[in-house]
């Protein structure tokens, strides 16, 4: 070795990866283009990052799904981190590129990018206290929990398209399992979709409740719930209560859950998505649907459903992403803080 | 009794390089010195100690006037965070009253080894000017800290690595670092076509993420 013709070929995989390893995940990606050594290392490392970026205790995601006329009504759901996938499950992602001959896990697949995309975090949405409590104590008129519909004479059937947040049951028994969030579609006759704003954002939790030290938007799409879509969804779903007698058995191979699109994407690259459990309205706590008197034949009826939220889905690369981008957010306005209250 | 002086001289295939003394002190920062140093304790330091990185004199010389420009770091930052932590606004969290004299000694003590282990890591303006040199000269320097144990060192040598490679394409950190595109061209329509997520164009910014 003639120590006047050093380069970075020279330099042992420690140190390319102790360099590698100072380099935001932005900056860090681009790099696996310069040659196979480089592709390995830097496919590595960002599987590493990526699989270390859900245990991080301060970062929460906000998931807020809204029909667009209850924007401001509609809170905000904290989402709790279930697992993220592991590498090669997706049988769709392409056969390695680049050399990795230096990898050590031989039980798992070696991370190519192509992989590393294909891997999605799990997170489950919850209702939260905070949130749970004023609905209660000021219970407004678009709000109205399924048992202050049944009671309240006065009020009219529930209008086309009108959205409302509900809760399953008022007082929830403690042995329960936690209730999940849901929200109600009605789609009136002929109307074939109904939409659903999907904002996801990560935030950092600040010293106080709805305190946040900073905040950075995942995604800002739309899904649309189609009729079509809706009455499979709710076929499927009562097939599967039959059958498995009333448990929840949610563990769908990758492949049966493409083919029944149980997911929603919110937006075009399949960063963010969600996935409900699709339920008909009127067999949801007894809430009275007035059918139409006349119903003509090739007119589609009015239909009520109630989707409950059962998974958030995030791309572990955009989140890992977004996580350092709010690092580097929370590092440029220390010192400084926003609040946004209504007091 | 330890040395005052360390004297260290390179060895390279029979031939015998320049010698050069440093403090005991700034020797202790490596870590292959300090294992000789521990083992010959009782030995006489007077002659110069051999070392066979297939270091050149000239990273040697630069090597040992880093070490001796860092040689009382430690004790000097960590007087400095001392002093620091002295006034009660910069205690964090804030010690009040209420506490006991152990718990407050304890949440002093880890903010000031935070704070110490943060300061170590940054470069001063004296390194900065220190790895103004072309690229394989700053790959000597971070071969022979490797070879030579001297993680600071190392960590510098790293993070000034790391910032030249910031904000360049892939063809300018090909030039920079002389490395020979070893994908085939078919390989690399395979990488642009599969795995554009993360390196589409040269042109690349990160708000392509968008």
């Amino acid at each position: 070795m003639d120590p006047s013709r050093l380069t970075i070929d020279g330099v042992p995989n420690e140190i390319l990866l102790t360099i590698l390893s100072l380099l935001p995940t932005a900056s860090l990606l681009p790099l696996a283009a310069v040659s196979r050594r480089f592709y390995s290392a830097v496919a590595r490392l960002a599987h590493t990052r990526m699989l270390r970026v859900t245990a991080q205790p301060d970062y929460r995601l906000i998931l807020e799904c809204y029909h667009p006329s209850a924007k401001i009504s509609t809170p905000y759901l904290y989402c709790d981190f279930v697992r993220t996938d592991s590498l090669g499950l997706d049988a769709r992602s392409p056969a390695p590129v680049g050399g990795g001959e230096d990898h050590v896990d031989r039980g798992l697949p070696e991370p190519t990018l192509g992989r590393l995309y294909g891997m999605y975090s799990h997170f489950r949405p919850v209702v939260q206290e905070e949130n749970r409590r004023p609905r209660l104590r000021y219970p407004r008129r678009g709000h109205a929990t399924p048992a202050q519909l049944d009671t309240s004479a006065s009020r009219s059937s529930s209008s086309a398209g009108e959205q409302s947040q509900s809760r399953d049951g008022l007082k929830p028994e403690p042995d329960q399992e936690p209730e999940r969030p849901s929200q109600d579609i009605y789609l009136d006759e002929d109307q074939l979709f109904s939409q659903l704003c999907t904002v996801t954002n990560l935030v950092k939790l600040g010293p106080k409740p709805g305190f946040f030290l900073s905040h950075v938007n995942i995604s800002d799409g739309v899904i649309r719930v189609f009729r079509d879509w809706l009455a499979t969804q709710a076929a499927a779903a009562r097939a599967r209560r039959v059958t498995s007698g009333g448990s929840d058995s949610c563990i769908d191979s990758p492949g049966q859950e493409r083919a029944t699109q149980e997911v929603l994407w919110a937006d075009r690259r399949c960063h963010v998505g969600l996935k409900f459990r699709v339920a008909e309205k009127d067999d949801v706590a007894g809430h009275v649907w007035r059918a139409p008197v006349l119903v003509d034949k090739a007119n589609e009826p009015p239909v009520a459903y109630r989707l409950e939220f059962e998974e958030l889905r995030v791309r572990t690369s955009r989140l890992l992403l977004m996580v350092e981008r709010s690092e580097a957010q929370e590092l440029n306005t220390s010192g400084k803080a926003i609040v946004i209250a209504s007091i | 009794m330890a040395p005052t002086h360390i004297s260290v001289k390179n060895v390279d295939n029979g031939r015998d390089g320049e010698v050069f003394t440093i403090t005991y002190q700034a020797a202790m920062q490596s870590g292959i010195l300090k294992d000789l140093i521990s083992d010959f304790e009782h030995a006489s330091f007077d002659e110069a100690i051999p070392l066979m990185g297939n270091i050149s004199d000239h990273t040697l010389g630069r090597i040992i006037s880093w070490l001796t420009i860092h040689s009382r770091d430690v004790a000097r930052i960590t007087e400095q965070v001392k002093e620091f932590l002295e006034n009660p606004q910069n205690r964090q969290p804030p010690t009040g009253p209420g506490m006991d004299d152990d718990a407050v000694n304890k949440a002093l003590s880890s903010q000031e080894r935070t704070l110490v282990a943060e300061k170590l890591k940054t470069l001063t303006p004296w390194d900065v000017q220190f790895f103004e040199v072309p690229t394989d000269e700053v790959f000597d320097i971070l071969l022979a800290a490797n070879y030579l144990d001297i993680q600071r060192l190392v960590d510098f040598s790293s993070q000034t690595v790391a910032n030249m490679i910031k904000g360049k394409t892939t063809e300018q950190i090909r030039d920079l670092f002389g490395i020979v595109n070893d994908f085939t061209p078919e390989e690399e329509d395979e990488l642009r076509r599969t795995e554009g997520w993360a390196l589409p164009r040269c042109d690349w910014t990160p708000e392509q993420w968008q």
